[in-house]
Parts: structure tokens; sequence; C-alpha cells
């Protein structure tokens, strides 16, 4: 038999090895060091401190028993989770952004390093996620480490990565600069009508189709916390993403939870969070069709929003919880949060850009900033990689009926033509800030 | 037979009648072909995997369906994703199959011949043993790299490794180009050489395949 502190000494061995056997896989340029880093970091301190603990101070030992157990749990996520279970091209683009979310306010979070992003893949429609490290841990440890997971059969699928866009809105809540920014500047406009107390919010559910006797006290008190925070981040989502986030927010939820009505304790139901994001792209003038000669670039992007606006069938009364001159207020709120953070905010792409873009994956061609001109002279361009996005759903939406299905893109193809040109444009970006000296221009 | 010129190829580029994305320099683009970079995937033979290559074990058989075939496919390549600026290092005797960081789209009637870049070849750089891209192609280009020389080298993704001229193919109809027409290719994968084979090519395990 083992007693807690001789049994917590050797588990930090074998925390060890299994740190150590992570490296038997790449994970990334920078992330495998950062985090191997970290992680020994960690280890060392809180070797440090059992091995100075009394084997009778059971309290402590629980303490340390539940830091060990979770740093093993994050270790062995990641070390199943390696370049090539996830779209890396993606990642890298999301952790630009996740970057310019995390950096606070001032330019800095105040209280803890840059944080290291962690990717990794899990089962399950459900497994999009971001584990965030919150400060309430008893040793010190250098930088956060916020794990980034995507579903691993939806490698490929990058239309629908762009959910993660609302789990950032959770990580943005844990900078503390950003947290207060966000509390004063778009969490007040949010906690208004029913979501502004416990009675409000009782009083609405008894309008929807759910009996609101079946919740106590607490529970509410809990929905309407959790509630205005999801809200929050769906709103965070769409500034982030654009387009498709509503897209892959409105194909994911309604797979999970197809009538859209289930009342969760931490999520308010599908059908209220279409009704704020529709409301929300109404207000921001992204409906608009362009005027343009290109009846595919017309009729794809025509079909793409009625495919949004009618998708959920019709959204019933019951599920606005927040109305137009709220929802304006938190996207102005989050406008002026999110526009001095440089990348961190979608902005549309201009017409003759995406005009490209979704004749490019048209012709099933990975949609890019490259053409060739005179004389054999390239053209690179920067290219946001979430006008891909948009360019993929445009492109699914307005493929003509008229063509046989044998000769329409799959789904599958449109997400993999995107993933691929997300990946290139990289090499675009790299090429144009090395130019010549180098790896790619070394040539 | 006549290959494109520059100024043909750089033509069909700017009219998007011919497909190679993307191009960085204009450089890339020769007399007569366009140069191509190595992609970021490799697969490499595995060393435990099959213990040799035999068309019947990518057959289905009666026994166990779908499962042997499939089992011998995955096992016998490892799959690795490699980022920009990263090391991939073609030992001697290896086969590594990579695909092209471009992707190729070739019109009805132009056939790509894809061959070695000479000055990689002069290093023991073998990159091709199935040179040609069939009109009406999109996708990457598969390259199957091995090590002639007695040295390891290392490649990095981006790097230009192959090249790729064209010939004009004549009195090609889309019903010659069939479904391939419709098809893409994302990355390289495991060939399939028993296909439309199977009369020659017996069902039972041969004695001494391990998988």
């Amino acid at each position: 038999m083992l007693q807690a502190k001789e049994f917590l000494q050797e588990e930090c061995k074998n925390v060890e090895l299994s740190l150590k056997e992570a490296l038997r896989y790449e994970y990334g340029r920078s992330r495998s060091k950062d985090f191997y880093d970290e992680c020994t970091y960690r280890l060392q301190n809180l070797k440090r401190q059992i091995d100075a603990s009394k084997a009778s101070d059971l309290p402590e030992l629980e303490e340390y028993s539940t830091l060990l157990s979770s740093l093993s749990a994050l270790i062995t996520r990641i070390e199943r989770s390696h370049l090539g279970e996830f779209s890396w091209p993606f990642a890298d683009s999301l952790e630009l952004l996740a970057r310019a979310v995390c950096q606070g306010v001032n330019g800095k979070d105040e209280k803890y390093g840059a944080p290291i992003f962690a990717i990794s893949a899990e089962g399950g429609l459900e497994a999009y996620e971001l584990h965030i490290e919150q400060g309430a841990v008893n040793f010190n440890f250098k930088r956060r480490i916020f794990n980034i997971v995507f579903p691993r059969t939806l490698k490929h699928h990058v239309l629908l990565h762009p959910i993660l866009g609302h789990e950032l809105g959770h990580a943005a809540t844990t900078v503390p600069s950003m947290d207060d920014a966000l509390s004063r500047m778009v969490l007040t406009r949010l906690e208004e009508g029913p979501l502004e107390s416990e009675a409000k919010l009782t009083s609405w559910i008894d309008n929807t189709p759910t009996d609101s006797t079946k919740y106590t006290a607490d529970m509410i008190e809990e929905m309407l916390y959790s509630w205005t925070e999801e809200l929050f981040c769906d709103l965070f989502g769409l500034m982030l993403f654009g387009p498709s986030f509503v897209a892959a927010h409105y194909s994911l939820l309604s797979a999970i939870d197809p009538r859209g009505f289930d009342l969760g304790d931490e999520h308010p139901p599908n059908m209220t969070r279409f009704d704020m994001l529709l409301k929300a792209v109404e207000i921001l003038g992204w409906q608009k069709v362009p005027k343009t000669g290109n009846a595919q670039l017309r009729v794809g992007v025509e079909r793409f929003w009625k495919s949004l606006n009618h998708a959920p069938g019709a959204i019933p009364s019951w599920a606005t919880i927040c109305t137009t001159e709220q929802i304006q207020g938190a996207l102005e709120g989050l406008k002026s949060i999110l526009q001095p953070l440089g990348v961190a905010m979608y902005t549309p792409p201009a017409k003759d850009v995406l005009e490209h873009l979704v004749e490019s994956l048209h012709n099933r061609i990975p949609p890019i900033g490259n053409s060739v001109k005179d004389d054999g002279v390239p053209e690179l361009t920067d290219l946001d990689f979430r006008s891909i996005l948009y360019a993929g759903w445009v492109e699914w939406h307005g493929q003509a009926q008229s063509v046989a299905e044998s000769a329409r893109m799959s789904f599958s193809d449109i997400n993999r033509l995107c993933d691929r040109a997300i990946l290139q444009q990289l090499a675009i970006d790299l090429w144009k800030k090395t130019g010549r000296t180098g790896t790619l221009g070394a040539d | 037979m006549a290959a494109l010129s520059r100024t043909q190829i750089v033509e069909r580029l700017k009219r998007r009648n011919l497909v190679i994305s993307p191009i960085f320099s204009s450089q890339q683009i020769g007399p007569c072909s366009v140069d191509l970079r190595l992609g970021n995937i490799a697969l490499i033979v595995r060393a435990r995997g099959l213990s040799h290559v035999d068309p019947a074990n990518y057959l289905d058989d009666k026994a166990s369906g779908e499962y042997r075939r499939e089992l011998g496919r995955r096992q016998k390549l490892e799959r690795h994703e490699i980022q920009f600026s990263e090391p991939l290092l073609v030992h001697p005797g290896t086969l590594i199959l990579v695909p092209t960081l471009e992707w190729v789209k070739l019109p009805k009637d132009l056939q790509g011949i894809v061959t070695a870049r000479s000055s990689w070849a002069r290093e023991g750089l073998n990159i091709a043993t199935a040179t040609f891209v069939d009109p009406g192609y999109k996708g990457i280009v598969t390259l199957e790299l091995s090590n002639l020389g007695q040295i390891p080298i290392a490649l990095y993704p981006g790097v230009r490794i192959a090249q790729i001229a064209f010939h004009e193919v004549s009195g090609s109809r889309d019903s010659d180009l069939g479904r391939s027409q419709f098809n893409m290719s994302f990355e390289p994968s495991a060939g399939e050489i028993a296909k439309d084979d199977s009369s020659f090519i017996p069902t039972a395990q041969p004695k001494g395949v391990s998988r």
C-alpha cells in the first residue's frame, strides 16, 4: 500500500515520463517547446511542494493531487493530438486571432505572460472547445496554457471551425483588461430585459414551451449568468469571423439540437441564439447582395443569407430575448474594443476579392491571393483567411442546382479547397515576409 | 509532340486555361516548364508495416472483407505533416510520397510531364517515377522521392524540387476524361496496384505475407 504522499511522488515521476513521451510527436514549431518548458516548470514546482509537505497534511495533499491530476490530463490530451490530427494551417491562423484577443485592451495581459496555445483533437461534434486555465492555481506558473480543441472527424472541415470564435469570447473574459472593458461596454447591454433579473428570466421561460417550475431558484440564477455570457460569446464569435460564424453556428447547433428548443443550465435555446445572430447580421449590413454582373457571386450570397434566414423554419416569437437596440449597443461596444486590436475584427472582403475567391472555388482551385500577370510576373496579395471561409460558404450555396449532382462539389471538397487555400496563403505570407532570405526564397 | 514554350505557358496561366497555383516568382517559370515546390505531407514506408508489396493485399476477400485491404493501406505508410521551415530528411534507400505545394489544373488539351530539377538530381534526389499528369487533372501532384546518394538529404516545404512541362494533346473529348474531370486529389495516397487486374491475382493471402 502507498500513502497519499508516496503515491503523489510516484505519480510525479509518471507525469514526467509522459511529458517526455510527448516529445515523440510534432505539435508545431513554437508550440512544442513552449508547452514542454511550461509543463516542466509546473511539475518541478509541484514536486518540490509535495516533497516538502507533511504526510499527515491531508488537505494540502488533496490539493496537490488535484493539480497533478489536471497537469497529467493536459499532457495526455496534447500527447495524443499531434500535427496531422487537426488542420494546422487553420490552427495557426486562429492562434493569431487568439493572441490579438488575449493581449488585452492595453496591449498586454497584466497578470500573466503571453499564453501558450496548445491544439488538440477529440471525438464528437461537441468537441469544439477552449480549455482555459484560470488564475486560481496556488502554485506559480509562468504562462497560461489555452487548449483549443477540434473535433477529429472534422479535421478538414474548416468552414465549421469558425465556431471557435465563440470559445475565444470565453477566453477574452479571462483577460483582466478585456473582461473589464467587455463588462462595461457589452455585457451590460445584454443584461437588460429578460436577462436583467431572475424574476424576469423566469417570466420569459414561462412564455416558452418549457415549464419554469422545473427550475429551482439556484438554477435560474445560474442560467441568468451563463446565458448572458453565452450570448455575448456568440456576438464575439460573429465579430471575429463574420458570416462564416453564423453558418458554422447554425450547422453545428442544429445537428446537436435539431428542434432548437432545449433550455440548458448553461446555454440558452438555439432558437434564441439564432434570433440574436440574425438580428446582429442585419444591423451590420452583411446581408447586402453585392451589385455585380457575376451571377455566381450574386446567387451565392443571396442563397447563403436566405438559407440562414429561413433555415430555422420560423423562429418562434418567444425566442427573442434581446431587442435590436440591445444588440446594436452590444455590437458597438464590441467594435470599439476589437478595432484597436488589429487583426481581431472581421472585415468583409472587397467585392472584387470575393468575386475572385468564389470564382476560384467554382473552378475547383484553392481560393488564394495569387494570379499571373504579363511576362509571368505573379501578383501575391494579402488575404484574410476569414474571407476564404466566407467564399467557401457562398460557393456551397451558389452551386447551380441545374448541374447534375455528380458534377457539383461536395461540402467536403469545398472545405478541403479552403483548407488548402489557407495553407497556400500561409506560404504566400512567408514568401512576402522573408523575400529571398528565408527557406522559401532560398531557391 | 511539342512542349509548350514559356510564352505559351504564361499566356495560359494568365487566362487560367492552365492553373499552377501559387506561383511565387517569375523565375519559377522556365523556358518550357514550371518549377514545383515540396508540399507539407510525407508518406513514408513504415518499417513494421507490410512484409512485402503484393497486389493480392490490395483486394478484398471473402474472409476479411475490406479489413485486410484497408489495414494494409494504412499500415504500410506513416503519414507526417510538416510545417514550413521544418526539415524532411530523405535517407538513402527510402521512398517518400509527397504532394506539391502547388495546385495543378490541366485543361483537356494538355498533358503534364513531371521530372526532377537537375540541381536536386545531382544531389542524388530522384523525384518521379510516374511522370505523366493526365489532361483534365485537378489537384496536387504526387512526387515519389527517393535518395540515390549515400548521405541523407534535408528538404523543406516550399523548396522547388520538381518541374512540369506540358504537351498538347490533340482530339481530346470530355468523354475521354471520364470521372477525372470531377475528381480532385488533395494529398498523396497509396497506389491501386491491383485495380482491374483481379483476374490475374489470387485473393487468398499468399504464403509469407505477415499482414
